[in-house]
This record gives C-alpha cells, structure tokens and sequence, in this order.
C-alpha cells in the first residue's frame, strides 16, 4: 500500500516534469514535413563522460564474422570490404577497428594497422577485455612491423 | 615500217583480248581489294573494344538491417528511384509491396565490388522510423541485406553516345523470337542477305524511282548501324551487303545478334542517344532488361523501325499499335498462346513518364567524383571503357540539403538587402570521410558555378578552434578555464601599420575562461591567445588537421582571414569529428571494370595528428558553444537529446556567413553569402546556421558521444574562482582536464544544504 502510494506519487510527480518540459517555450521549429526527424539517443545518463566507444551492434559483427572467415583465408581486401561495411553500422564500435588492425597486418602495412589498431584502443576505453585485446593486437603489429625490417 | 603496219591488226585483236583480260584482271584486283578493305573495317571494328561505352556512376548501396536507422517512407522512396514496382505478389524481382509498418520487397541483386549480392525476398517491420525486425524469405539469409545502388549519371565520350552493354543470358523470354519474327525471319539461315527481300524492296524501290523500302536482315541493319552512314545510296547499299555477308563468314550467328541488340539505336534523350536495349529499357522501363514482360519487349522491338514516329511517350497510340502487331506476330508463330496474347494487348505501355535519369542529376557531386577521378584516371578511359565508378553519394541526404538549402535561401532573401544570397553545403560521415552530400548553389541540380568546390572565402571564426586546440595541447600552459583577456589591444607593424581585432558586438568581456571565448567567439580574447600560443603552432596546427598549403604569418589568420572553399573547410573539420584523427574525404569507394573486376579501391585511411585529450577538451568548448554560445540557434532545429558540436563564422558585414558542425553520425560545413562579395545582413548564427539547422532535422541524428580518453578527468569547478568545488554547490560545472592539469586548490561550498538539493532537482529535470 506505501509502496504503491510511494510509486503513485512519483507517477505524479513525473507527469509534472513532462508537462513542464512540454511546456517550455522552446521556439523550435517544426518540421514542416509529416516525416518526423529520426533521433538515436545513447540510452546512458551522461554521454559527455562516457568512458568507452559504442556496442558492436549485431549487424556489424555479423559482417565481421564474415570478414575473419576471409582474413583466415588470406584474402584480406575482401576482408577489408565486409569491414568497411561493419565501420557504416557501428562506427564507434572497438573491435571495428581492431579488425581493420587485422586485414592491413595481413598487408603488411603496418602503419595503417598501428593507426587502427590505436584508434580501437580508444574507444575501448575502460572495458578491460576490450582494452587488453587491442593492446595485445598493438603490440603484435610493432613486433611484426619491426620483424619485417 | 609496213612490215609493222601489215602485222598491226592481229596484235589488234589479241590487244583487244588482252585488254579485256586486264580490265578483267583489274576488277578482279579492285574487287579484291574491295573485299580486303570492307573485311579489314568488319573485323578492326568487331574486334576487342566496339563500343565507347561512358563510365556509369552509383550512389552508396542502402544497407538494410535490424536497427538500421530507416522510415518506410524512405525506403520507398529508395525503391522507387530503383524502378521498383509495387506487386502484392512480388512475382518478379524489382518489387516490393507495403503494408502499414511492414514492408516486402524482392531484390534484384548485384555485383558489388567487393564480391555479389545475391537477389532476395525480404520481410521488414518498422518501429520509430527503425527497421525492428527483417526476415530473409527467399535467398540465402543474411543479417545484413544490400541493395542495388541507384544509377546517378555517366561520364560520356564527346559523341553522346550512350548504351548498357548486355549479355544473351540476360535477355527476357520472348524478346528473341519477338525481334526476329518481326524483323528478320530467316536470321538463323541466311549468310547476311535475304534475296527475296531484297529482290521485293528493289521492285518497290524501281517503281517509285527512290528508295523506299529496305529489305535489310538484321546483320544489314547492324552493319548500317556500325560502320556505315545513314545515306539511302545504291553505293552504301553495295558495301552494306558485303559486309554483311563478310561479318556472317567471319562471326557465328549469336555474336552478330549480341552485337545487334547493343547497337540499335533506340531513341534521344536531350544530347544524349539511346542505343542498346539494356539502355533503352532503362529509359523507357525504369528497370533493368531482364524484369521486362512480353508487352514490354515487344514495344522495344516494335521501335527498332522508328524510334522517334514510334516514341511511346509522343505517340503512345502508334506505339501500341505497332506493339500490338508484333505480339500479334508472336501468336501467329505459335510463341505466345492467345489468351497470353490477348493479355499483353490490353496492357498499358507501361512507359516511366519522365526519363528515371537525367544524365547528370547531381552536378555539385560530380564535379568531386571527377576531381577525385582525375587522379587515377584518364578522360578517355572514363568517357570510353565502361568502367563502373562507386561512389559515396546518398541521395536521400543530397535531396535533403539541396532542397532545404534552396528553401532557407529563399526565405532569407525576402529579407532587405539579402535579394542575391547565394549557399554551399558538404555533409560527411565522420568517421570514414565519406561525402554524401555536395550542394554547390541556391538552384540545386542545376550545373555552374560550384560553390562548394570552387569559392574560396574567408573563413572567419571557422578558424578558431584550430587556435584553441593548439593551446589545449599544452596543458601546463593552458586548461579550459585559463583566464583569457577579452579586452581592446593594438598591434603595430613594423611598417607602421596598426591593427586592433574588434568583437562582432563591438564590446569587450574582460577576463573569461577559455572555454567561453571560444563558444561566445570573442576576437580580442582570441587573437591574444592565438598570440600568446604563436602563430607557427596554429599554423602547423590547420596542416595537421588537412589544409594542404601553409597558409601565411600574419596575425589576421587569427581571426579567419584565410580563403578556404567549404570542401576546404570540411576536410579540416573532418578531423575534428573524428577526433584527430585525420579522415581524407572520399567521394569515390571503387573503380571496377564493366565486368566488375576492381580497378581501384579507395579505402578507408586514418591518421592519428591529434591526442585525444586536447580533443575532448576542444569538443567540450564547441558543444558549449551551440548549447550557450554562438551557435545556440542549433537547437532550434534539434532536439535538446542530440549532442552537437559546432562553430559559427562570420566575416565583415556578413559577407560571408558560415557554419560549420557536427553530430555522432553527420558532419555538415554550410556557407551563405553573395557571389560578388557584397554584406548581407546576416551572421553565421542567423544565415549559415539556419540552412545546416534545417537539413539536420531532416536527417537521422545519433547524438555525439565522445569518449573521455584515460588521461582526461572530469572536475567540479567554481565558475567564479576557477577553483575545485563540490557537486550541487552553486556555480560548479563540471570541467574536463588533461591529467595533472586541475586545479589542486578547493573552494568551499558556500551553499545551504537546502539551495543543494534544489540544485540537485534542478539538475534531475
């Protein structure tokens, strides 16, 4: 009973607030076509001080999983393609970036890999499982890139 | 001397002989070398190459998946420029069917560069303008769905000839027998000639004292089509049964007819002609050749006679008639049983009403698409070799910004003063550098003068966070809340001259943080720091972030006097959405061959020339600046949700007027100014901002959501001391700093519990 009171009353309450917020003379305009805008919002609190990239969404690791089938098989440019289309879907996506890492080693073009690889690695940010993967795919490209000299 | 003239007459007869030998022995020569030449020109032209055939250039392919970012309209619309047709049944590939939320369709497959994409029946349901759910009914199942993308224009060689090579294997059912049932009977037996046409057409030529009628067999037809003049000449008429017979010795029966559907000329469009049914079906269908119904195929080939007298779209009522007979023809041949015939004949044309491309749709684009071409590629390899170019283009976004810009412009010139305004956008994905959108002028579509490419002008206040992040990058020196001095200074040259930076209000702020002279885009705090800094780092600095020429040293740079075109100022923004790191633009993902082998590839590069650190910091200014600076009109357009970061620019009596911003998926650069260099009455808050505001809320938005490096922590800070402070006290704001870089000295929260809490609501709403 006090909880549902409780619970009634913060009904309330937040009714309130959005018919405030609704209520704001926000002067904003419409859109004058019925195709409403699309609006994406990062479900989290406080994206300003988000500590790590984007989710891998499904559709881009499916396509990634394709990409490894291709890099295993020592075809990297077809890798690379299936991947770019990866970095479309999930653009802030880590391993994205890791397996761009992967296909430009496959090249043997180490730079670009360092880049990608670097890139990844930021936006892992403080997910340690992530982080340690692109550490490790880092310094398997300098060990590689150093070899090749 | 008699002797001779005794013997003379038998040397006469055997000279008569003779001569008649030798006349004999040199028609036999000219007819040989007759034959030699005709052959010669048969086989050089029918050999490798035989069409100029222009490069066709592709939109980016619309992706489909389950959160993919699409409303149902749009995907309609997607559909639509394809040439696809509504069909409950989907009984065919290229249509698709909608109900409500969800939506059907039934692809039609391509040849991607990177490998194909098969054709598939997909079920989508939409949620929010996102597709929710997508099912693979037919084909192999895939998480990922690719169309085709849409044709956007060609790069045609002088003669304006345009064609769609196509294979045997692609043709319809039926159009075969259509074609020769109607033009050509005895294709199957005849060596090139058909004798008893001829023999009819000459009697009907010989009464009318002209040619008027030919009796020509399809390999006649090409060979006037390929090699020879449109001149009705018993001479021309000689050489085309020649060679028709030389090219019947020389090529089997199924290259001629290949050769044949790919060349008859099958209508005009503008400059542009018409030739080939892969084309023409195209042009008059929408659709490729192989989705074409037999009503269809028999109007292509009821044209063949007279493309113009029997232009479906002038006269649809002799186009249907002659329609009708060939599928009457059919029937009579057993090809088509009556009940399919009668069918066939009720149908409507069936014609697209306006030709499905222009042959340059989207000139702005493609002025990039070429630059970005020359590089690698001759002009007679694009114009000749049918190359097949991918570029990068969304032409739903394109369509967006070219409208919305022309709309706003319109808008604005009612104003006094503003009557010759004219606008440039370029919109990119900032991660990958791809441009979707180039709008070059007010009158979008329409060729000329390409603002967004070719005008340089000065950029203002575009400049500044260049300035400001060079001194982010020395966080000893310098944090977001350094104390800046927004106060009047003069600088004097050695030559004499003196200059003293103004604000665009014409007032001073006295001391601001740093954070707040870039997002209030104070000059005199600026230039002072960008001094302080030192013109060589902030130099160094627009070269690290994509402008290729040095610019020069002189402290105007500070505030922007440097010519850039906004595809100039784009690739240096370019690097500040992908934080620092540097993204070259691409306009272009493939060049492949007409059989899809890859020429080129232009994939995605990046280049680290910025710390992460500096970066946040910069992003934090700049998203200030549109929540509560300068560029805070932005959320008249967007919603509060959707975190931007951006710049205005303005120069001198609003001349020219920019804005430059970006979200986390779009990247836009937009100018407003006049051509001849006028003022206006704007700023790049009220011109510029207006036109990027507008396109935005059109587009799908995900909000910027940077990640804060390891090395960036966030502090409470007291706006008034610049000192740490507590959560919920009053005048703290929460600061990114680079590690070590905080303040270390605490300001005691001078609040009452009660004003905290209230605080702490205000914060919750």
């Amino acid at each position: 009973m006090g909880k549902g009171l409780v619970g009634l009353l913060a009904l309330v309450l937040l009714a309130g607030c959005a018919i405030e917020l609704a209520e704001t003379p926000e002067q904003r305009e419409a859109p004058r076509e019925q195709e409403a805008p699309v609006v994406t919002v990062p479900d989290e609190p406080a994206p300003h001080e988000r500590r790590s990239g984007d989710a891998l969404s499904p559709a881009a690791a499916s396509l990634l999983a394709s990409a490894r089938g291709f890099l295993q098989g020592g075809q990297p440019d077809r890798a690379l393609s299936l991947i770019q289309r990866a970095h479309g879907i999930s653009p802030n996506a880590a391993e994205v970036y890791y397996h761009f890492a992967q296909a430009h080693q496959a090249r043997q073009e180490y730079d670009r890999a360092e880049q990608f690889a670097r890139r990844g690695l930021a936006l892992a940010g403080n997910r340690e499982k992530l982080e340690r993967q692109g550490a490790e795919l880092l310094a398997g490209i300098r060990h590689a890139a150093t070899n090749s000299q | 001397m008699t002797n001779n003239r005794k013997k003379s007459p038998p040397v006469k007869r055997r000279s008569w002989s003779g001569l008649f030998l030798r006349l004999l022995l040199v028609a036999a020569l000219l007819l040989t070398v007759w034959v030699v030449y005709l052959d010669h020109q048969v086989t050089s032209r029918f050999e490798g190459n035989r069409w100029e055939v222009p490069s066709r250039v592709f939109a980016r392919a619309l992706e489909l998946y389950e959160g993919a970012s699409l409303s149902p309209d749009a995907l309609e619309s997607e559909l639509a420029a394809l040439g696809y047709r509504r069909d409950g049944a989907l009984s065919q590939p290229g249509t698709w069917h909608r109900q409500g939320n969800q939506l059907r369709l039934r692809s039609r497959g391509f040849q991607f560069p990177g490998g194909p994409e098969s054709g598939r029946t997909l079920s989508l349901r939409f949620d929010n303008s996102t597709i929710s759910q997508m099912r693979v009914e037919q084909g192999q199942p895939e998480p990922v769905v690719r169309l085709e993308p849409q044709a956007i224009g060609g790069i045609y060689p002088a003669h304006n000839e345009d064609r769609i090579l196509i294979r045997l294997e692609q043709l319809p059912p039926l159009f075969r027998e259509a074609l020769i049932v109607t033009e050509d009977r005895d294709f199957a037996d005849h060596w090139g000639l058909a004798p008893v046409s001829i023999a009819r057409a000459m009697l009907a030529n010989m009464r009318a004292g002209r040619v008027v009628q030919g009796g020509s067999t399809l390999t006649q037809q090409l060979v006037k089509n390929f090699y020879l003049t449109a001149d009705r000449t018993y001479s021309r008429k000689l050489n085309e049964a020649m060679m028709a017979v030389l090219l019947e010795l020389r090529y089997p029966k199924e290259e001629i007819f290949a050769a044949y559907l790919n060349e008859v000329y099958l209508g005009q469009a503008g400059q542009r002609s018409i030739h080939g049914i892969g084309l023409a079906s195209q042009f008059y269908f929408g659709k490729p050749l192989s989705e074409l119904e037999v009503q269809e195929s028999a109007l292509l080939v009821a044209m063949v006679r007279g493309p113009t007298y029997y232009n479906p779209r002038r006269h649809p009522q002799r186009a249907t008639e002659r329609r009708n007979l060939v599928l009457g023809l059919l029937e009579e041949q057993g090809n088509l049983s009556a009940g399919a015939a009668r069918d066939a004949r009720r149908a409507p044309l069936g014609v697209i009403e306006q030709p499905r491309f222009q042959a340059n749709p989207y000139p702005a684009f493609m002025d990039l698409v070429r630059q970005h071409l020359k590089r690698d590629y001759d002009d007679k390899d694009l114009q000749s070799s049918g190359l097949r170019i991918f570029t990068t283009l969304d032409p739903q976004v394109q369509t967006t910004a070219a409208r919305r810009l022309s709309e706003t412009l319109d808008e604005l010139s009612a104003g006094p003063g503003n009557d010759t305004l004219e606008g440039a956008m370029v919109i990119t994905r900032p991660h990958s550098g791809e441009v979707q959108a180039v709008v070059g002028s007010r009158a979008s579509g329409a060729m000329g003068f390409n603002r967004a490419v070719a005008a340089r002008r000065p950029i203002g206040s575009l400049i500044k966070p260049a300035i400001y992040l060079s001194a982010l990058e020395q966080p000893s020196r310098y944090t977001l809340i350094s104390p800046l001095k927004d106060e009047p200074f003069r600088i004097e040259f050695r030559n004499g001259d003196e200059w003293s930076p103004k604000n665009f209000d014409g007032k001073s702020h006295g001391e601001v943080p740093l954070h707040q002279a870039l997002s209030k885009s104070y000059n005199q705090a600026t230039v002072r720091l960008g001094l302080d800094v030192g013109l060589d780092p902030v130099r160094d600095m627009l070269q690290r972030l994509g402008l290729e020429r040095r610019p020069g040293s002189y402290p105007a740079l500070l505030l922007g006097s440097l010519d850039l075109s906004p595809l100039q100022v784009t690739e240096l923004y370019q690097t500040l959405a992908a934080s620092g790191y540097q993204v070259p633009l691409r306009s272009i993902t493939a060049v492949t061959t007409s059989d899809g082998e890859i020429l080129s590839r232009y994939d995605l590069e990046i280049r680290q020339v910025v710390e992460p650190g500096p970066m946040h910091l910069l992003h934090y200014a700049m998203q200030e600046t549109v929540r509560d600076g300068t560029g805070r009109g932005v959320y008249r357009f967007l919603p509060d949700a959707i975190h931007v970061a951006g710049k205005t620019g303005t120069t001198d009596g609003g001349r020219d007027t920019w804005f430059a911003g970006f979200t986390g998926n779009t990247l836009g650069v937009t100018w407003v100014g006049t051509d001849d260099n006028v003022p206006t009455l704007l700023s790049g808050g009220t011109g510029a901002l207006r036109v990027w505001g507008r396109v935005m809320a059109d587009l799908p938005q995900q909000s910027l959501a940077p990640v804060v490096p390891g090395n960036v922590d966030y502090h409470w800070i007291d706006t008034e001391s610049g000192l740490l402070t507590a959560e919920n006290c009053r005048d703290a704001r929460r600061i990114p700093f680079i590690a070590g870089s905080a303040p270390t000295q605490t300001r005691p929260c001078g609040d009452t519990m009660g004003g905290r809490v209230q605080r702490w609501f205000e914060r919750l709403f």
